[in-house]
């Protein structure tokens, strides 16, 4: 049987923008390997290389963007020099015209938004693609839920796979980390038709009444905790109800009625939950999901990483979402990067959705089969053309 | 200034046979078709010095300024008349809306229930003159125990939404007497009636949705998952939502008890297991039953409807008071709060929406065992007739059998064609035909639910399938545009219930 030709593009510095509460990683992940932070997407790229394995035929780049992290591939661009911290935008976009002319059945590229920008910007609509996620916030409905799930997606391929027309979004990172939510529309891709791949976001409505679903958070508020309130909308509607200034895209620690930092980093979140708990104090963390996606962990909550989300527990995360955002969803996802953390998850979760309401909503993660249309896990992949 | 006539409909016959009713054209107002000088007939008294003497100066009518419409009396009769007949109603024709089990009255129920027997007694008057009523109550109850498998029955509630409010005080009064009133949520399937969750919440319930599975049935792994100590009960109707039984039912309700709530079934769709299964004999503890969906009594337009509540034998002691007790044959009294200390008290005046009640008896009489249990099958087979002809047209999300009342989608036909479920909807109206209900339950993409009970003749059935066939076949512009045989057209459904346009001054005012 003929194998799949598929194409490897990593982003080396996808996604370290998070961490460091920066919001995305266009123009100032720098800033965050100066802050210690060290890159996550060379990881994720070789967890979906061995994920995959050699059933497929690899072709790829050299250097960080794709030849360091996969053991045997064919290499196009085999002069260029890809070196961890000097690539650029315009690499990526030179990476993946390469492979498109290698005539790669499928391109994969480990990123976030804008790499799905790059990639489109070169290969247009001709060449299948699919996103794994790397990145800060994914907006594009052109990536898998989690790295693993991708992998699993690409296995099932098979030459002739049929394929759907989607939108690659960015949001606009500078107006992004004043508070101000612009997605814009910046092309679009070709990829594989499976319900692996996420939806765009929806945002939530601004006449959505959030009063009732705040009261009911309040209701439930453990004033003794050192409370951490994630980004968005909803959960600003919960900080807004505390002294402080809340950050509308960013973490923000609460005791008492105070928020007492803002817009935390996961170096500052780590050293506030283990003073917490040197002091025998409860610690809890507030999020919500994104709308039509269903994302919880691993979208602009990086600074959750996965040490610090061990030492809070599972039991200790409270989800918040107007119905609305949970509509036509499956369950919820997480990614947070590390897979055996997603395993420990419990499949089930409560999310306060209103006054005196509660929906309990699957946690889906990489480790288990992505759903089917129906909410059937492992059961469908792309539908191979006959 | 006012309306124009709507452009005339453009129905086709679809079917060879099949002949569609076209509704008549529209009503204009009073003050459109009036012109000066056309009076009715004069009303007042002849008597000028009789109407001096008898009627107040500010009450009386003065000719040729009080009640000048304009109009002739039959012009004036011709107007109510047509107005009349833009209801529709379930004497009109079909009326399939899912889930609200718009079967026939039977009009021999509806004289028992005007008769002056039952309307001219009071339900504070002495028990020992209320003898026939009481007999009609207390069998009624042993009756309704019968057929859901309950100990006990209490008529109060006047509606659906009633009896699971009753049902849940029942709950929660149980719990508390066991020293577990901190059992303070209720879980519900995502596919629950609006009611189940609001009644909750009313009766000072948290509320716990689980999702369903892909089959549409409770996911029991969801719902051990969200079941615990704090669990008071779990609300749900057999068959479900969506027209499926559930199978997992014993599962479910061992799943519940071992947490230590109760369960709760809504009655709602008992229209199609009666004389088949019980819901007592299915592990559940409450039941709520509509008469005005089951048992025939009138419903729509706001009632009165009648949702007496069963129980199992444990919950008996906190059912509301008065209770009715037969003492002997033919001799009845009624119990209050000394014999009943646990009592939840009272939740409606009387012994319950009498005249609905008296509906039902005699509906159940009629029809007698058997003919309830012949009922249910007659509601499942149209049911399942109707879903067999639809295929190929509608899509139908959920594998399996489904019984009285099915889902089906409309997002196929809507790929195909561009309509929607709204527009199936909207353009039935021109066939003459009630819309099903639409976009319920929100889990099914384009949902259109079919109920169209026993009543319906298979000749109805096949005159809705052929309307449903030929709209799938129509102009997608035409339906887009329907209903054209309606006074007005599309309403702006968000607004329409909250800014309501009931006299011609304020249309007046708003097209100025």
């Amino acid at each position: 049987m003929t194998k799949l030709r598929v194409g490897l593009l990593v982003n080396p510095v996808a996604g370290l923008g998070g961490p460091a509460a920066l919001k995305g990683s266009d123009g100032h992940w720098r800033e965050a390997l100066a802050a210690g932070y060290a890159p996550t997407a060379p990881e994720r790229a070789r967890k979906f290389v061995e994920l995959v394995g050699d059933a497929v035929e690899w072709v790829t780049v050299p250097g960080a963007m794709g030849g360091d992290h996969i053991r045997s591939a064919r290499l196009v661009l085999g002069d260029a020099k890809l070196v961890m911290g000097d690539t650029t935008r315009d690499d990526t976009v030179r990476a993946a015209t390469a492979l498109r002319d290698a005539k790669v059945d499928l391109l994969c590229f480990l990123g976030g938004d804008g790499t799905a920008t790059d990639v489109s910007k070169a290969v247009g609509t001709g060449t299948p693609c699919l996103g794994v996620p790397a990145g800060v916030k994914i907006t594009s409905p052109v990536y898998t839920h989690d790295v693993a799930e991708a992998a699993w997606l690409v296995a099932q391929l098979r030459p002739g796979f049929e394929t759907i027309l989607r939108d690659t979004t960015d949001l606009d990172e500078e107006a992004y980390r004043a508070g101000d939510v612009d997605i814009t529309l910046t092309g679009n891709l070709k990829v594989p038709l499976s319900p692996a791949i996420q939806d765009g976001k929806v945002a939530t409505s601004h006449e959505t009444p959030m009063g009732p679903l705040v009261e009911q958070v309040l209701r439930e508020w453990d004033t003794d905790a050192l409370t951490f309130v994630g980004a968005g909308s909803v959960c600003q509607a919960v900080k807004a109800q505390f002294w402080g200034k809340p950050t509308l895209l960013g973490v923000d620690g609460i005791t008492g009625s105070r928020i007492v930092q803002a817009d935390l980093d996961a170096h500052r979140i780590e050293a506030l939950v283990a003073e917490q708990q040197t002091k025998g104090g409860a610690v809890r963390i507030v999020l919500s999901t994104i709308g039509g996606q269903g994302m919880l962990l691993g979208r602009g909550t990086q600074m959750f990483t996965p040490a610090i989300l061990r030492k809070v527990g599972w039991e200790n995360i409270r989800v918040v979402a107007p119905p609305e955002k949970l509509l036509g969803l499956k369950g919820l996802h997480i990614d947070t990067g590390d897979a055996e953390l997603d395993a420990s998850a419990p499949k089930h979760i409560r999310v306060t959705t209103g006054w005196n309401e509660t929906r309990l909503m699957r946690l889906l993660a990489g480790a288990r089969a992505p759903p089917d249309a129906n909410g059937e896990h492992g059961k469908t992949a792309a539908a191979p053309t006959p | 200034m006012m309306t124009k006539p709507h452009a005339a409909p453009v129905l086709r016959t679809p079917t060879a046979g099949v002949s569609l009713m076209v509704i008549p054209h529209e009503v204009p107002l009073v003050v459109e078709e009036a012109r000066p000088g056309q009076t009715g007939t004069w009303q007042g008294p002849a008597d000028e010095r009789l109407a001096a003497s008898r009627i107040p100066a500010a009450l009386r009518w003065n000719p040729g300024t009080d009640g000048d419409f304009g109009l002739s009396e039959p012009q004036t009769v011709a107007h109510f008349t047509k107005l009349s007949q833009k209801n529709f109603g379930n004497d009109t024709a079909l009326y399939p809306l899912g889930s609200c089990t718009m079967k026939h009255n039977p009009k021999a129920c509806d004289e028992m229930g005007t008769l002056s027997s039952v309307n001219l007694v009071h339900p504070s008057q002495d028990p020992r003159t209320l003898q026939g009523s009481l007999e009609i109550f207390w069998e009624l109850e042993r009756w309704l125990a019968e057929i859901t498998g309950m100990d006990a029955v209490s008529l109060q509630p006047a509606a659906g939404a009633h009896g699971e409010f009753l049902g849940l005080l029942v709950m929660r009064a149980y719990h508390e007497a066991r020293g577990e009133g901190h059992r303070d949520e209720i879980v519900l399937p995502d596919t629950a009636h609006g009611t189940n969750p609001a009644t909750a919440s009313m009766a000072g319930y948290k509320v716990v949705e689980i999702p369903s599975g892909p089959d549409g049935l409770v996911d029991l792994n969801a719902l051990k998952a969200a079941v615990g100590p704090k669990t008071a009960g779990f609300m749900l109707t057999n068959p479900n939502t969506v027209g499926i039984f559930e199978k997992n039912i014993q599962t479910i309700q061992k799943i519940i008890h071992e947490a230590g709530g109760l369960l709760y079934y809504d009655g709602a769709n008992l229209n199609a297991i009666t004389g088949q299964a019980r819901p007592g004999d299915m592990g559940f503890d409450i039941v709520h039953i509509n008469l005005h969906k089951t048992f025939a009594v009138p419903h729509g337009g706001g009632g009165p409807g009648a949702g007496p509540i069963g129980v199992k034998k444990r919950l008996e002691p906190f059912l509301p008071v008065p209770r009715i007790v037969k003492r002997t044959a033919g001799d009845f009294t009624t119990e209050g709060m000394e014999r009943h200390p646990q009592s939840v008290g009272k939740i409606k005046a009387g012994y319950g929406q009498g005249a609905a009640l008296v509906r039902a008896y005699s509906y159940m009489c009629m029809l007698g065992g058997d003919g309830i249990t012949r009922a249910a099958e007659i509601a499942c087979l149209n049911a399942s007739y109707v879903k067999e002809r639809l295929k190929g047209i509608l899509d139908f999300p959920h594998p399996g059998r489904s019984m009285h009342e099915f889902v089906a989608s409309a997002s196929g036909l809507k790929k195909r064609t561009g309509i929607t479920a709204g527009d199936v909807g909207k353009r039935l109206l021109d066939y003459g035909l009630h819309a099903p209900t639409v976009y319920f339950p929100l889990l099914v993409p384009e949902a259109i639910m079919f109920e169209p009970t026993e009543s319906a003749t298979k000749d109805e059935l096949d005159r809705f399938i052929a309307a449903v066939q030929a709209i799938a076949a129509e102009d997608p512009a035409l339906v887009h545009a329907a209903p054209h045989t309606t006074p007005v057209k599309r309403l702006d459904e968000a607004t329409a219930a909250k800014k309501l346009v009931l006299r011609w001054h304020t249309l007046a005012r708003l097209e100025a």
